[in-house]
């Protein structure tokens, strides 16, 4: 799938070949209900509004990625992108933690 | 100051700037009608990159027709589409 006019991932209503919309509903599950809690801490806290952790998902996901991920998938990319270029999250940071947690719960 | 009331006929600006907005490409260059103005909201195409928004910018309910927006549509030649557009994507096409 190609967007049109160099259009990116997020500008996504009309492209042609796209098959009927998954109109499919679920609960918020615990895990989705933390990443927009964060989304929403960020915001009151005044460290990011909600348009720069959108900004940062369209221009920082693959094509490709982004038709892949979930929807909140594509919120922890934008949420890591704005902190670490706030300089609040250092660069690997995250991966550093998430690979010292799964050691510590497979160990 | 708002430059449009409800029932101006409008055109949207076709533009794929670089940085987040919120126009999406299926209604630039279409035309619609001026529905309700909402207020005056910072601007998220400034908000997006670290920046404070201001000048605030109006932001408008546009009705479209769905027929216009889409080729071979399907649906009802009554069906409409209301979209929340910025002021500064708008260019006037009278009454």
């Amino acid at each position: 799938m190609t967007p049109p006019e160099n259009r990116r991932p997020n500008d996504r209503g009309g492209w042609p070949g796209a098959g009927p919309i998954d109109r499919s509903e679920h609960e918020p599950t615990f895990w989705e209900r933390r990443v927009d809690a964060m989304q929403q801490l960020l915001g009151r806290k005044g460290i990011a509004v909600t348009d720069e952790n959108r900004a940062a998902r369209e221009r920082t996901i693959s094509l490709q990625d982004y038709e892949q991920m979930r929807y909140y998938d594509r919120w922890l990319i934008g949420m890591q992108t704005v902190l670490v270029g706030k300089g609040i999250l250092a660069e690997g940071e995250l991966e550093r933690k998430v690979a010292e947690m799964e050691a510590r719960s497979s160990g | 100051m708002a430059r449009f009331s409800p029932g101006d006929r409008v055109r949207v600006r076709i533009d794929n700037p670089p940085h987040h907005y919120r126009t999406p490409a299926y209604v630039q260059g279409k035309t619609g009608v001026v529905d309700k103005l909402w207020g005056e909201f910072r601007n998220p195409e400034s908000l997006g990159h670290g920046g404070d928004g201001l000048p605030k910018q109006p932001l408008y309910s546009v009705v479209f027709e769905q027929p216009a927006l889409w080729d071979g549509y399907p649906g009802s030649t009554r069906d409409k589409l209301a979209i929340d557009i910025y002021e500064h994507w708008l260019i006037p096409q009278g009454a």
